[in-house]
């Protein structure tokens, strides 16, 4: 296990590099994928095989999927990027070292870390025991995430709603028969 | 259920049900007035978050508060919802923004946000609180597409404000890994003083709520975004993101971190004194009216934090809510001065340079009035909230002996005075009795009530805040 954790560990944190320090968005967003990928090893290493299935499905399949799409379709991988000023380089090179060293520093010293009441009882990895708990104990926080999802779709229309031609302007069926109407006189 | 799981899920519930029916009724063309809608589902909301006014309790397995505190801040939260909506009314139009029932339902949800957040009892739901208020105000930041420093503002609050989830999110992992809980009441029984990575937790925690209330060093994207929003989602962010996650951020730093607050006072102390000083000092060299406001809100925010470091029974925490009531006060009255001044004129994005107000006194005596009122009592001059507010801040600080910083807090008071006078000298001596920009029409009823009852409010919680006072007290004493 403690093996297969450090092999995983260096992949991950070289293809997080890879993310990084690839010059062609396209690259990074492969890379992207591997990252996401060998982070859900991680988590199966821990036992929450569940977790790690949503990781690939979610992450690593659909979103990045999206992002790839995205940038083909925005035409943003015809060179390569643009560098940043040596400036901003240097002092997130800075700043991200001491973060680091911080860390290091407290993680090390930590001598014992409690276990958690939730964690560790070895039933995170059962898909049926994270449905049981989303809606028993955390039922509170699922529904405010159907809002949270809510709010968001209603904000992409918002943003995405073109003037001229709009999808919700206040009388949506009116609207929606109208531009079947057009749609039928066109094709006459 | 149990009743505090109902008492728990009755704002909440009622608000985003209206929001709801609110936008299925608008879909069928029924929805006839959005402000009435609107205001009914935060006056709704209010009523029943007043049931829990007297309990302190948990509901939802523990994941919620049902207590005073809540009761009193989701008060400010939607009182600040029903102002702002108020002001907004007719005026979106005017300034280019996007006019649809979208934008009401999202000042709502966001509303809804800021309730989870001051409920919260669980670092999880804070986020996910945090998340929705934070996405319906990032949209809103950018509704009118059409204008650069909307769209660059929205872009820029978007990119700042994942940033600081990010800070926020990993405070919140440390201090789950240094302490094995997320409820926050646990966590401030189990923090032990040798605890190197609840500390950092707690160190990236201030991080992600400073970028949040906008705490100098965090503070770089106010000005941008306050000035490239629509005046009235301005208004919006300026009052109500502000207070909720500033309750949210008390009640954390209360009763999670209450216990150790020896580990995080020097840094609070900082960021309080570098965030009244520099935002003071930034005012000071502003000529668009919208920066100057902005900074001025920066250095509210370094007021509002000496209210953490007297925590107990010295009385900072009292005087932080009474605080963020005043400033929400004061700020409704400011920012929709400039929103009904400026809509619809150029002044509006970019290039509001303070003699746009110029001969307003004359030509508005009502915004005038308003206008004067806000600046004074935002400058601290007594007997307006304003003062008041300052006054209880400050002997917290100093009961809990921070004199020094009581000190700096004054002199920065005296130095806003300049800048909070050269508003009304603009208005009032600068020799022209007309706008230069005529508003396309006269004063709505909707944003006149508005300002009237900010206007009244300021006066009155500034004559009268031992009205009020208990309330908080009561809020405060369910914390624990």
């Amino acid at each position: 296990m403690i093996v297969a954790m450090w092999i995983f560990g260096v992949l991950t944190v070289l293809s997080a590099l890879g993310v990084v320090f690839a010059p062609r968005p396209l690259h990074s967003a492969l890379w992207l994928v591997g990252t996401l990928f060998f982070l859900a090893v991680h988590f199966a290493l821990m036992g929450a095989d569940f977790i790690a299935a949503l990781q690939v499905v979610v992450y690593a399949g659909a979103i990045m999927v999206l992002v790839v799409f995205v940038i083909m379709l925005l035409g943003l991988d015809e060179g390569p990027t643009q560098n940043q000023s040596r400036l901003t380089l240097y002092s997130g090179a800075i700043f991200c070292g001491l973060f680091l060293g911080l860390l290091l520093f407290a993680f090390t010293h930590q001598l014992s870390f409690p276990i958690g009441s939730g964690v560790s009882n070895g039933s995170v990895g059962d898909p049926r025991e994270v449905g049981r708990v989303l809606v028993t104990d955390f039922l509170y926080a699922f529904e405010v995430i159907a809002l949270l999802l809510f709010a968001a779709i209603i904000g992409a229309v918002l943003l995405a709603n073109d003037r001229k031609r709009p999808l919700m302007p206040g009388r949506g069926l009116k609207a929606v028969q109208g531009s079947a109407n057009d749609a039928a006189s066109v094709e006459a | 259920m149990n009743p505090n799981d109902v008492l728990a899920a009755l704002p909440l519930g009622v608000l985003t049900a209206v929001t709801m029916t609110m936008l299925l009724l608008d879909l069928f063309g029924l929805c006839t007035s959005r402000l009435l809608w609107g205001l009914s589902a935060c006056f709704l909301a209010w009523v029943f978050s007043c049931t829990q006014f007297y309990i302190s309790e948990v509901g939802f397995s523990g994941l919620v508060f049902v207590d005073g505190y809540t009761t009193v801040l989701s008060t400010l939260i939607l009182a600040g919802t029903a102002l702002s909506l108020l002001l907004s009314h007719k005026y979106l139009g005017l300034q280019r923004a996007q006019t649809s029932i979208d934008v009401d339902v999202l000042i709502l949800l966001a509303a809804a946000g800021g309730l989870v957040m001051v409920a919260a009892a669980h670092l999880i739901v804070i986020f996910i609180g945090f998340e929705l208020l934070s996405v319906c105000v990032y949209v809103l930041t950018g509704i009118a597409r059409k204008e650069r420093a909307s769209a660059e503002g929205a872009l820029k609050y978007f990119l700042l404000g994942a940033f600081s989830s990010a800070f926020l999110l990993y405070g919140m992992a440390l201090v789950y890994g240094a302490t094995g809980t997320m409820f926050i009441e646990e966590i401030g029984q189990v923090g032990g003083p040798d605890n190197v990575l609840l500390l950092i937790g707690i160190g990236l925690l201030i991080f992600g709520f400073g970028f949040k209330v906008s705490l100098v060093p965090f503070h770089l994207w106010t000005p941008d975004v306050y000035q490239g929003a629509p005046v009235s989602v301005t208004t919006f962010m300026a009052v109500v993101v502000k207070t909720a996650a500033f309750g949210t951020f008390l009640r954390l730093m209360y009763v999670a971190f209450g216990g150790m607050t020896e580990w995080w006072e020097g840094l609070i102390w900082t960021l309080c004194v570098l965030t009244m000083t520099v935002g003071n000092l930034a005012a000071l060299r502003q000529s668009s009216v919208k920066r100057m406001l902005a900074y001025s809100s920066i250095a509210h925010a370094g007021y509002a934090l000496m209210g953490f470091l007297a925590l107990g029974p010295a009385g900072g925490a009292e005087a932080t809510v009474f605080y963020l009531l005043a400033y929400g006060l004061m700020t409704v009255a400011s920012f929709g001065v400039v929103l009904v001044a400026t809509a619809g004129s150029d002044a509006q994005y970019g290039n509001d340079d303070i003699s746009s107000l110029s001969g307003l006194g004359f030509s508005h005596p009502f915004l005038g009035v308003v206008m004067t009122v806000s600046m004074l009592s935002l400058a601290g001059m007594p007997p307006l909230a304003g003062f008041m507010g300052k006054l209880y801040l400050f002997s917290a600080a100093i009961n809990s002996g921070f004199v020094g910083l009581a000190v700096i807090a004054a002199l920065n008071s005296v130095v806003s005075l300049y800048y909070y006078l050269r508003v009304l000298v603009v208005m009032y001596f600068s020799g022209e009795r007309t706008l230069s920009w005529a508003p396309p029409r006269g004063l709505e009823w909707a944003p006149k009530a508005s300002l009237g009852l900010v206007t009244v409010g300021t006066v009155f919680f500034g004559l009268f805040s031992y009205l009020c006072y208990p309330a908080i007290e009561v809020a405060i004493k369910s914390l624990g």
